[in-house]
This record gives structure tokens, sequence and C-alpha cells, in this order.
């Protein structure tokens, strides 16, 4: 990536050095960290210059100018704090809240709405206006998870924009004209997009806000945790709001990381919080269906007398989880399987190390192409990072897959192609392209072809596996010891198994198969209605938001999850009981009390296996919580 | 800085005594006491049972109040709430059937008598004047938990007090 060349330019008459062709509004909120206002701005969507609020005074120009829609240069001077300045903002300001409704007490912005500050910033404590206010519809369901309120409205077009630049479809659009302005959705076509949640976090106003949201809770009363998406294996970085008094997880909102989500979430990581089991219905307590008392001493017994005992991970097991269960895999002989895939495994050890991260090599790549599936259903965050690519810089758009074109409203190439036929034919594509590779084609395509086409692609191209689960990555790293999940299939239709213990989802596969040679099933599962008939011992299930650990996702960033909310008992989750076990077990050795150690250390404290993992990737946190969003 | 020495008064032996002082509070009381009996000029009153009368803009425990349409005017922004500086108030969000005459109501809103300090941020907090304070001072109750008042008897004005202008 190249250095931004910095220029020397003036800001309310103090010299800065600001990075040369950079937004100006940005490069002033950010470098120089001077307070702004604006609506129709927005780092991830673009400037437009339609709102008027940012607007700043410019040496030698006659007349204001929006600053959004300028660019560093040099020798710049601009004024943004004097009198003329501020006093052009703030009667912007009082057009923008002639209509505005008095919602603010039930609004569910209120509290974090950027105009309420501007508001207060100004001193705008009056209205001159003495005409009836705007009538308009204020609660319009437009989708699964939004409703519109018109009157609150800004018309900042951010909502329209986001459709058209990422989603490729106009959702929304403003119509009518004058003071009866207003947006909507179009024939009243519902919003059904995957992600239509990001229209409540960019908009200014409380205009659209989510359903699942609504009137819960208000901002003040909520803390914020850092966490990482469990859905799929793109990792999306995300805040958990918890509510303090209830301990309740209300909403999950994205986090800024260039490398990984960018400003956005999907709906199915965002809302996937609530589809969880209501805390009432959920597994609290160990349930043995034998004994009443002792869950785990028999369960301890169990795997120490059983002959060929199984610990069985799905793809939400954490670094440490995995690291922990080899480990007491170890003493109890145990065979541990593992949802990872060896042809993957095998197809990851050829491609080349690379020292930039995901962002860098997409910024860099002439032309993305997509092999294999519709990113849109599979790893959704990233079609809009294409569409973006796109509109913003140009790039050229290849998708090759079985399924329907998704990028069929931008210039793009679409092949609906087979993997065979694909690597027969090895479509032209540009010499620096990146390719996303998706894991259903590698886990069909024999190796040998997979490694004639690694070798036959020019050294500028990069490829990035899509892997399918959220740390596949992370269980491929610590392949060692560990089988993958055809292997358990085989061994349980061999009945070579007399203990297995499910840690976390049942693969459908499994639940096929006849268990009846299993003397002890145990299962870790949300709710006891739906753990498998067989499931002699059940434990509770956290969900990603509840757990605390490391993902590692399909870039290969590990990224740490921190707990946001607590439903069953610490003791009862795996990372402790498994701890405990070992204790019994007779081990004591350093490395099991630094794996606990990572729960409030750093990186450093890690065990040695996932130290090296750790430093072989690129980043851990390293980006600041912003107050974009 | 210099010190005064204050003179001592001079007493006499029957000052000494102080049964005349005595003798003179004591006609005070049973003069009082006299009063009383006969029913003049009362200076205490049977409380429960009689009130005092406090001027209109007295501050007392707070009160819901209700709006023309029915409806309680709190919106449930939890303003007083968070405003409370013994965080007596507890609300929980809720929607109003009807979101054509208001979409959001307070589901619950309890004052922890108990708690109260009668300090009034809350009412000064209302966006709405759905929070205010009324005459009512006496709170007394054999438990706590008959001290923590919940939304219909916060709209009840079962505390109003008749008050002198009235």
């Amino acid at each position: 990536m190249t250095t931004p060349n910095l220029v020397k330019m003036k800001v309310n008459g103090q010299e800065v050095m600001l990075p040369e062709g950079k937004n100006l509004l940005q490069a002033l909120m950010e470098d120089i960290k001077t307070e702004i206002p604006h609506f129709c701005y927005h780092p991830g969507i673009g400037p437009e210059g339609s709102c008027r609020l940012c607007l700043v005074e410019v040496t030698g120009q006659p007349k204001m100018a929006t600053s959004c829609t300028m660019t560093v240069k040099e020798g710049l001077d601009i004024q943004t704090q004097s009198e003329v300045a501020k006093d052009a903002r703030k009667h912007v300001l009082e057009f923008f809240l002639l209509n505005h409704p008095l919602d603010c007490p039930f609004c569910d912005k209120g509290g974090e709405c950027p105009l309420q500050n501007y508001t207060i910033d100004a001193h705008q404590t009056e209205s001159r206006f003495d005409f009836a206010k705007e009538q308009k519809d204020k609660h319009k369901i437009i989708g699964d998870h939004i409703i519109l309120d018109k009157e609150r409205c800004v018309l900042c077009n951010r909502c329209v924009r986001f459709g058209s630049d990422f989603i490729g479809k106009e959702e929304l659009t403003i119509r009518n004209r004058g003071s009866h302005n207003e947006i909507d959705v179009p024939d009243n076509q519902p919003l059904t997009s995957g992600f239509t949640g990001n229209y409540a976090d960019f908009c200014p106003v409380g205009a659209l806000t989510t359903l699942e949201y609504r009137f819960k809770a208000r901002p003040w009363e909520m803390r914020t945790v850092d966490t990482v998406c469990g859905g799929c294996s793109v990792g999306c970085n995300m805040q958990a709001w918890r509510k303090e008094k209830t301990g309740e997880v209300l909403r999950l909102t994205p986090r800024v990381n260039h490398d990984v989500n960018q400003w956005w979430l999907c709906d199915k990581g965002r809302f996937s919080i609530h589809d969880l089991p209501a805390e009432g219905d959920r597994l609290i307590e160990p349930v043995d269906k034998r004994v009443a008392t002792d869950v785990f001493e028999k369960l301890f017994e169990t795997i120490k007398s059983a002959k060929a005992p199984a610990f069985v991970l799905d793809q939400s097991a954490t670094n440490e989880e995995i690291y922990i269960t080899k480990k007491l895999a170890n003493y109890s002989n145990a065979t541990v399987y593992a949802p990872f895939s060896s042809r993957l495994l095998a197809f990851r050890s050829l491609l080349p190390s690379t020292s930039l991260t995901f962002g860098q090599s997409f910024d860099q790549a002439q032309s993305i192409a997509v092999l294999g599936e519709k990113l849109e259903s599979d790893h959704p965050v990233l079609s809009l990072r294409l569409r973006r690519a796109f509109h913003q810089s140009q790039k050229s758009i290849f998708s090759y897959h079985e399924g329907e074109n998704e990028f069929s409203d931008i210039q793009s190439v679409f092949q609906k192609i087979s993997a065979k036929d694909y690597f027969e034919k090895k479509p032209n594509v540009d010499s620096s392209t990146l390719f996303l590779l998706s894991y259903k084609w590698v886990e069909t395509t024999p190796h040998e072809t997979l490694v004639s086409w690694v070798k036959s692609l020019p050294e500028s191209s990069q490829v990035v596996l899509l892997v399918n689960g959220s740390n596949e990555v992370g269980m491929m790293d610590q392949a060692t010891n560990m089988a993958p999940m055809d292997e358990m299939y085989q061994a349980i239709k061999n009945q070579k198994h007399d203990v297995v213990v499910l840690l976390g989802d049942m693969p459908q596969e499994l639940a096929l198969l006849d268990l009846s040679h299993v003397s002890t099933l145990v299962q870790t599962v949300y709710m006891a209605s739906a753990a498998h008939p067989q499931a002699l011992i059940l434990l509770p299930r956290a969900f990603f938001t509840e757990k605390t650990g490391t993902f590692t996702n399909t870039f290969g960033l590990v990224q740490r999850l921190r707990r946001a909310q607590r439903v069953f008992d610490r003791k009862y989750e795996t990372f402790e009981w498994m701890k405990a076990m070992l204790e019994n077990f007779g081990h004591h050795e350093e490395d099991v009390t630094n794996v606990l150690g990572i729960l409030s250390q750093e990186v450093k404290s890690y065990p040695k296996t996932l130290q090296a993992i750790v430093e072989s990737t690129v980043t851990y946190d390293h980006y600041e919580r912003t107050q974009w969003r | 800085m210099a010190i005064k020495t204050a003179p001592r008064p001079n007493l006499r032996w029957t000052d000494y005594l102080y049964l005349p002082s005595i003798l003179k509070g004591l006609k005070i009381t049973f003069s009082y006491f006299a009063k009383t009996l006969l029913r003049k000029n009362l200076y205490t009153m049977e409380f429960p049972e009689q009130k005092w009368m406090f001027p209109k803009r007295y501050r007392g425990y707070p009160m819901l109040v209700q709006g023309d349409n029915g409806v309680e005017n709190c919106v449930a922004c939890k303003l007083c709430e968070v405003v409370c500086p013994p965080s007596a108030i507890t609300i929980r969000i809720g929607h109003y059937n009807n979101p054509e005459v208001k979409e959001r109501i307070p589901a619950e809103f309890i004052i922890d008598m108990g708690r109260c300090i009668v300090c009034g941020m809350c009412e000064e907090a209302c966006p709405c004047e759905a929070i205010v304070m009324s005459n009512a001072h006496v709170m007394s109750s054999g438990s706590r938990s008959g001290l923590i008042f919940k939304k219909t008897l916060l709209l009840d004005d079962y505390h109003q007090i008749p008050t002198m202008r009235d």
C-alpha cells in the first residue's frame, strides 16, 4: 500500500500536514480531530454534498464550500470555527429542524443521534417556525427488520446511495418535492436484501430503526462489548450492546475493520442473537438423565473409564476450546473430531504466504474473481465490498459458479459453470486478480487439478480461500492430532466409540446414523428439547456472544471474542469444566493456566501453539473503536 | 487579640433558689393547658384524621399525570430514571395498542417511595409533563414492599390532599 503524501495546508490559521487526496471532511475529523457536523457524508458510502451541514470557509473563495466534497490539497486555507462558518452551519441546521418532529423522548435514536448533538452544540433551542409542521407517515413497517418514520427523515440520501452502490437496487427512494419530500420504498416493495440492518446504523436520525431493538432500551442504559460475529467465516467485527440492568444483549452493531467487514454487517449475523431461544427456555444447568447431582463427576468417571471416547467439535469452537479439548483428549486417550476438511487443509498449504491483509490485497488487485459460490448467501458482507469496488475504483468483477448471477446490476462477467469445467477451461482473467475461491469447489475438485491451477496463475494474482465454518481456519491451524468429520462417520459405523461428547451442533449425518452402541452420548444444547433422544448427559451451550476466546477468520486474522452476556454459570462453560477435568486428570502444567490467562491477558500469554498462530497472522484488534456508525 | 472578661451578674439569694423562674415557666405551661382544655387556640391536631393544609406549590412525593385522552402522558423516555439520584424509579418500555394515539407507554412504572428523596429532579427532567410532584407528604407502610408504588397507584390521585387554595 502506498503511503499517503502529506501536504501542508492551513486549518483555522494553523499549519497542518494532511494526506493529499483524502476527503477533506474525513481528514479533518480523523487526522486533526475537528468535529464538523455532517449528514449526507459517510466514510463508507461517500460524499454527496446535499445536506450542506459541513460548510467551511475557504480563503479565496467568495462562498462557503462543503468540506465533504473537497479533497486535501497543498496550500488550502480553511476556517472551520470562524463566526461565518459557525453561523452558516447553524442556519442550515435550523432548516433541518423546521419539520423535524419533537420525538426525541421516544425515538430509538434519542441519546445517540447526530441531529440531537448538533442541535445542542449549536444552542439551537428555540424554533422560529410558526406554522404547523408537515405531517407524514410515522410508523411504516418496510421489511422484516426495519420500520420507517418519514417525519424524522433529514433526506441525507445515505440509504438510497447504499442501495444503489452496495446492494445493487435502490430499495428506498426519495419522492415528491419541497417540504413534501419524503423517503419511501418504491411500489411498497418491502426491503428484501440481506443487509437491511445497516440502514438503521447509518441513518443519522431515527427515520430507519430496527423492529428488533424498537423500544427496548435507551443508549445510556447499555454498555458495548467489542466482539466478533460467529455467523460465517468472515468474522465481522461487532459491538454487542448489553443492557446493564438485565444483562441481556439487545443488539449487535458493526465495528469498523477495513480488513474484514468495513462498516457493514449482514442481517444473518446481526439478528442471529434474536433467533436464540428465549432465556427461560434455555438449558442453564447440566442434566444427567440417570443421576440428579454431580453431573461433571459422573462425566469425568465416564470419560476416564471409557475405552474409546470421542470429542466432536463444531464450527463455533474457539481456538482456546480446541486447544483444551486436545489436551483433555490426550489424557483420556480420546479422538478429537473437528469439522475441517482435509482437502481444504491440503489446498491451504499450496497458497503462498502473504504479508498483506485482506483489505490491502483487495485494494491492490485490478480485478476480483469469485469462484464457486454466490457471495450473498455464503459470505454476505463480501458482496458489498465487491459491488462498491466496482462503483468506486472501477475494478472488474468476475464470478463463476452454478447459481444465479448476483452482480447482474453492474458490468461484470458471469458464467454459469461447474468446478470441473472451470479448472479445465481456465477462463482468462487479468494478471492482477484476487481470486475468492469457495470451499465448495475445493472440496469437489481433485487435488492435482488444484495444484496445476495454482501453478498456472500469474505471480501478481492472489488466492483467498473462503471456508465455511466460523473458526474452520483455526481448526486447520491446530489440525495436528485432530481428525476430520468424515473419519468420525466411519468410526461410528464401525462402532469404534463407546462415549461420544458433542461440543456444539449435532452434525446432520451423525443424527441419521445408528448410535445404539454408544453407551454415553453427551451433548451441548441450547434447549433440552432440541437434544438427541439418546443423549444421556446434556450440557448448556454458549452462543458466540457468551464466549471468550479467539476465532481465526477465513483471511487468517485471529480476532478476539469477548463475553457480552452470561446465561448460565461460569463453571458450566466448556472451557471451564474441561479445565477442572484436566486438573482431575493431574494436569498442572503452565500452559493450561496460561490458557486461562488469555481471558484477561494479551497475546503473549497464549500457549505456544496459539502464539505461533497469532504471530504468523497479521493483526489483533488493532483498530480503534471509531465513532462512525 | 486581647481577652475580654465578661462580668458575672450579681445574683441575690432568691435567684440562687431557682424557684421563682420555675414557677414563672410553669405559669405559661399551665395557661396553655387550660386553654386546650377549654378548646381555645389549639396548637396540635388529631393527625391521621385531620390533615394539615399545604400551599399548592408544596413539593411532595411524585405522581404520574393522566392525559386528556385517558392515557398517561408518560412516553417511557427514561430520563427521570437516569436522573433520579437514589435510583428510585424503574421503567419498562411498552407499546401502546393504538399507535395512532400514542406509540410508546411505560409497561411498568415503579417508584420505590422508600428510596425517593423528594428532590423533584424527575419532574424537572420530564419532557412530557408526565411526572409531577404532588403534595403528598406522608408515606408510611408496614413493610418495605408496601412503599413500592406501581403505575396504577401513581396515576391514581390517592394522595391528593386538599390544598389551601382549593
